[in-house]
This record gives C-alpha cells, structure tokens and sequence, in this order.
C-alpha cells in the first residue's frame, strides 16, 4: 500500500500547553524573567498512525475535543507536531473548512476574487470560472451583495464553490456539510463523487455519521488524541456509537435511503 | 524526529510560489483598502481627515500662539504637513501590522498559508493610505507654487528605507502581540512620546546639540527631515543629518539600521510562524 498511500502519518503526537495566568504580558514576562508561568500539558493527539491511500475516500470521527481538527491541521501543515511523521504525496487542498477568507463585510463579488485568490487561482482561472462559480452556488442575484446579509446556507453555497475550483490531490475537510439545505447537501455528495471518481483522495471529518458511513471507505474513530478504531465504516460507527451509548437518531429514515446507503456500488473501483 | 514532507507534483514549484504570494499580498491589500474606503470618495476624504485635524492644531497653536518656529522655518504649513504625513505613516503602518497577525487568527488556523503574507499585505494598504495622504501635501506644494525637481526621485528610495524600518518594527511587533497582549498598549504610548521626541511640529534646532545627534540616528528622523530638505527646503548646515553629524556618511547608520530592523523582523517572523496559528 505504501507505493500508493496518499498520506502516510507515523507517530504523530501533539500537545498543547495551556498558560494557567489567562494571558501573558510583555510586562509580567520582562519584569519577572525567571517566573515561569505553570503551563499544564493538553495531549491533544497521542501516536497516531495512519495511512489513506491514493484516491481513497477516508473518515475521521470521534467525540468533541477528540483531536481530529488538530489532525487535520497537522496534515495540512498548519499547526507542526511535536513529533511524528507526516508524509503527503500530491497537491493538497489548502483550507479544510469552507469560507475561510470570507470577508462579511465585502460584496459576493469581491469575496469570491479574494477567497479563489487564497486558494491558489490566478486572476485569469478566476474570470473563467466566474460564471460557473456563481451558477453552481445559484447565487447569481446576489452578486453585488454584502456577505452580511447572506444565510449562513448561502455562505456555504459560495464557498463551496469556490473550493470546487482549486486544483488539488487530495482534500482535507473540516465539518463541512453542516448548514446546507437538502439540495445543496445531495449536490454536495454528488461533486464528492465527482471528486472520487476523478482519483482525488478526500479526508473528511464529521459528526454526520450517516454521510461517514455513505461516503467512506475507511472509518478512523479517535478518542482522546488516540486512535481507537480503523475499519470499515458500518463497523467502526456502530462500535462508536455504542460507547457513546448514542443511536442512530433517525432509525425510522434509514430505509427510504437504503438504495443509496453506500454510494460507492456504484462507482466503479470502489469497495464491494 | 519530526518531519513532514509534501511532494508536490507541480512543474515549477517556486516559480510558482512566488506568483502565488504575489497574488495574495496584491489582492488582500487591495480589498482592505476597498474596505477602509467602503468603495467611496467619502471614505478617501475620511482617510484625510486625521492629518488634517493635526496639522490644523499643530499649526494654529504653534505658529499663531507659540511662535515656535519662528524665522528658523521658512514655509511651516508645508515642514509641518510633510513631518506629519511621514509620521501617521509610520505610526498607523506599524500599529496595523502588529494587530495583522491576531485579527485573523480566524483564517490562519483554517487554511495553510505562510503567515508572513499577511503582514506584508497590511504594510502594502498601510503604504496605499500613505499616497492618499500624500496629496494633501502634494496640494500644498501646488498652492505655494512649488516646482517639481529631478532630485525629488530620491523620494523614492527615502520612503523605501521608511517601509524596510517599518516592516521589521511591524514584524516583530505583530509576532509579540499574539504571546502578549500588553504590546498593543507600549505601542500606543510609545507612539504618544515619538510625536513630541521628533521634530515634526518644532525645527531640530530647538533641540540641544547633544541630543541632536542622538536624534539623527532614528531613521524615522533621517528620513523626514531628507524629505523635508528635497521638498520644502531646509539649512542643510544646521537641520540635517549631514550638517549636525558632520559628514553624510553618517547617513549609512540610520539606513543601516532601518535595513537591520528588517533583517530582525523577518527573522524573528519566521521563527515564530510555525506557531503562530495555535498561538492566536
Ligand atoms: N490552538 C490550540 N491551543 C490550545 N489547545 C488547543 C488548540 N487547538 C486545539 N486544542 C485542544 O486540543 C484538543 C483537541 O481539539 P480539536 O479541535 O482537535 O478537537 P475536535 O476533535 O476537532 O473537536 P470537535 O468535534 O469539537 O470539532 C482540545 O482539548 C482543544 O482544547
Ligand atoms: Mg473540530
């Protein structure tokens, strides 16, 4: 698998320390030099070892606090980890949650050059794919609009897709299906597949168990900064939610979906 | 024994890079200076509002009440106006280069991008403020009927040198603000006390002999009476770096240590950006 593996983390241990005075000051720090502020250790992520292969479609789950963002950040090389390995072949996505770079107080207009810029494309991308940009979102009315009187579905809806348009190997997503109304979510599912289907990998963190477990392959459950669980995802979810002592919230649903439960059947290529 | 690596299948990589730091520095200033202005003329007139308001304080209470000029300075408004501009310049530049880096914590620990953008972008609107506000002394030159020079090009490397001490101070300033909040407040208070020890209201000659000298080493101080000496005419004898300190290589210390500050800045800045994203 190693000649194939998109990610391939080793013992990736990070902690925070968390200063027991609320803030630091210059002053504090200049007048008493060898105080040393008690700093208490948070272990947010304890050896964790994993691999996603090229074109796999990974989950990562787990409770509040359990360390998956911290993960995700590492992954993408926002935070750097106390120690461990990371090693990532091909081009990554640079965010890992949708609207970053938005500024509210800007028109759609002007938020979808600066947010396309931060993600990498060039002014030229940028006037090509306008058009399409604003007509996948179904937001062109609202062009010249403040972001600030937009829903926080309408948000979503621009940002992603804006994110559709960079160019990228793999994705790291951050709780990113949250707020969409219905239609946008099943658009949402249908690019993801798109994604998949294009070899893209995707790394996808949620507590929407119900989107894990219809569109990955493999399911990392993390507890406490550890990894507990690596497996199929009906497998993984329901030691999860049997922990948590939790049931799927809407059991009575689940039939009028069964058609659709994994949507990889019918992908070419994916797991049987 | 940590380590990351990404290998990353594009043709130039640097090349690049580099285009992409471009586009984001240009783009991000140019949307925060839309903002500041909210797209209008009346925001432009705002910008212009606050050397204004000082210059008309400035120039009332000292020139009609206190006299201090007196015959020293031969065209106050404009010595006073062009001291002023430079110095908003510095202070406002510095001050929203320090808080860059923790106004968008947001954004830093949400997308991978290398940190030091976004001071540059911010010195870049905080350098786009400083053209509009230099109309206004452009105006006064135009009302005193002041010709344009060839040597008025050294304005050009003068501001530059402005900008290099402005960045370095504004880098290391931005990365202490996240660790400690009580930054913000030295800044302030420093920038209260710089008004008065730099002669942008009263002549250097006001100043003791001894103190003079000392003065002369801030590229801050370098640099406006420089400009000052190109645009409104100075006694290059008694009011210049080169005339108090004795010889114009002295001028290599100020610039030296406005190129150092940068050297530091930048520096330091990196240093910390690895951590910056969990800091904020
Ligand atoms: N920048 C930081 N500074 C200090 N502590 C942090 C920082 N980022 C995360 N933590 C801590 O690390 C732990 C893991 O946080 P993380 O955000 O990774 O959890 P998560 O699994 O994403 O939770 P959620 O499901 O709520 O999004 C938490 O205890 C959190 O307080
Ligand atoms: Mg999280």
């Amino acid at each position: 698998m190693t000649s194939t593996s998109a990610i391939t983390a080793v013992d990736l241990s990070k902690a925070f320390s968390i200063p027991h005075e609320t803030r630091g000051t210059l002053r504090e720090h200049v007048l008493h030099p060898l105080r040393r502020t008690t700093h208490e250790r948070n272990q947010a992520l304890q050896e964790v070892s994993f691999e996603v292969g090229q074109g796999e479609f990974f989950g990562v789950i787990g409770p509040n606090g359990s360390g998956k963002s911290t993960l995700l950040r590492i992954l993408a090389g926002i935070y750097a980890q106390d120690s461990g390995t990371v090693d990532v072949r091909g081009r990554l996505s640079p965010f890992i949650e949708l609207g970053v770079g938005f500024n509210l107080e800007l028109t759609a207009r002007d938020n979808v050059v600066l947010t396309g810029t931060l993600l990498g494309l060039t002014r030229q991308q940028l006037d090509e794919k306008f058009d399409e940009i604003l007509a996948f979102a179904e937001l062109e009315r609202f062009i010249d609009q403040k972001l600030n009187n937009f829903s926080s579905g309408m948000l979503l809806r621009l940002a992603y897709s804006i994110a559709i348009q960079v160019p990228f190997d793999i994705l790291l997503l951050d709780e990113v299906l949250a707020v969409g109304d219905e239609s946008f979510q099943e658009k949402c599912y249908r690019t993801l597949i798109d994604i998949r289907h294009a070899g893209k990998t995707v790394v996808l963190v949620s507590h929407n168990l119900y989107a894990v477990a219809r569109l990955c392959e493999r399911v990392m459950l993390l507890r406490n900064g550890v990894v507990e669980a690596l497996g199929r995802p009906d497998e993984v979810i329901r030691a999860y939610r049997e922990q948590e002592g939790t049931e799927d919230p809407w059991p009575a649903a689940a039939p009028a979906f069964e058609e659709t439960k994994s949507v990889w059947e019918h992908v070419a290529g994916g797991p049987g | 024994m940590s380590s990351t690596a990404y290998s990353l299948a594009k043709p130039s990589p640097r090349a690049d890079r580099l285009g992409y730091c471009l586009r984001v520095i240009r783009t991000a200033a140019a949307m925060e200076f839309k903002l500041k202005y909210a797209g209008s003329a009346v925001g432009y007139v705002w910008s212009l509002a606050r050397p204004l308001a000082y210059f008309a304080v400035l120039w009332v209470v000292f020139e009609r009440f206190l006299r201090i000029p007196g015959p020293a300075v031969e065209n106050y408004p404009l010595y006073l106006l062009t001291g002023l501009v430079l110095y908003l310049f510095f202070i406002d530049a510095i001050s929203m280069t320090m808080m860059s880096i923790v106004a968008r914590g947001a954004l830093l620990r949400r997308m991978a991008l290398p940190p030091l953008l976004i001071p540059l972008s911010v010195s870049l609107t905080a350098a786009l403020t400083f053209c509009v506000n230099a109309v206004a002394v452009v105006v006064l030159l135009a009302v005193h009927r002041v010709r344009p020079e060839l040597d008025w090009l050294l304005l050009i490397p003068l501001v530059g040198e402005l900008l290099a001490f402005i960045l370095g101070i504004g880098l290391i300033a931005s990365a202490l603000y996240v660790r400690f909040r009580d930054v913000a407040q030295i800044w302030e208070l420093a920038s209260q006390l710089l008004i008065f020890a730099t002669p942008i209201m009263y002549p250097v000659t006001l100043l003791p002999p001894r103190v003079q000298e000392v003065v002369f080493l801030s590229p801050l101080v370098q640099v406006i009476q420089d400009v000052r000496l190109l645009i409104v005419g100075l006694n290059a004898e008694t009011e210049t770096l080169a005339g108090v300190l004795g010889s114009d290589a002295w001028r290599l210390v100020p610039v030296s240590i406005a190129l150092a500050t940068l050297v530091v800045g930048l520096v330091y800045f990196r240093r910390d950006a690895p951590r910056l994203a969990e800091r904020v």
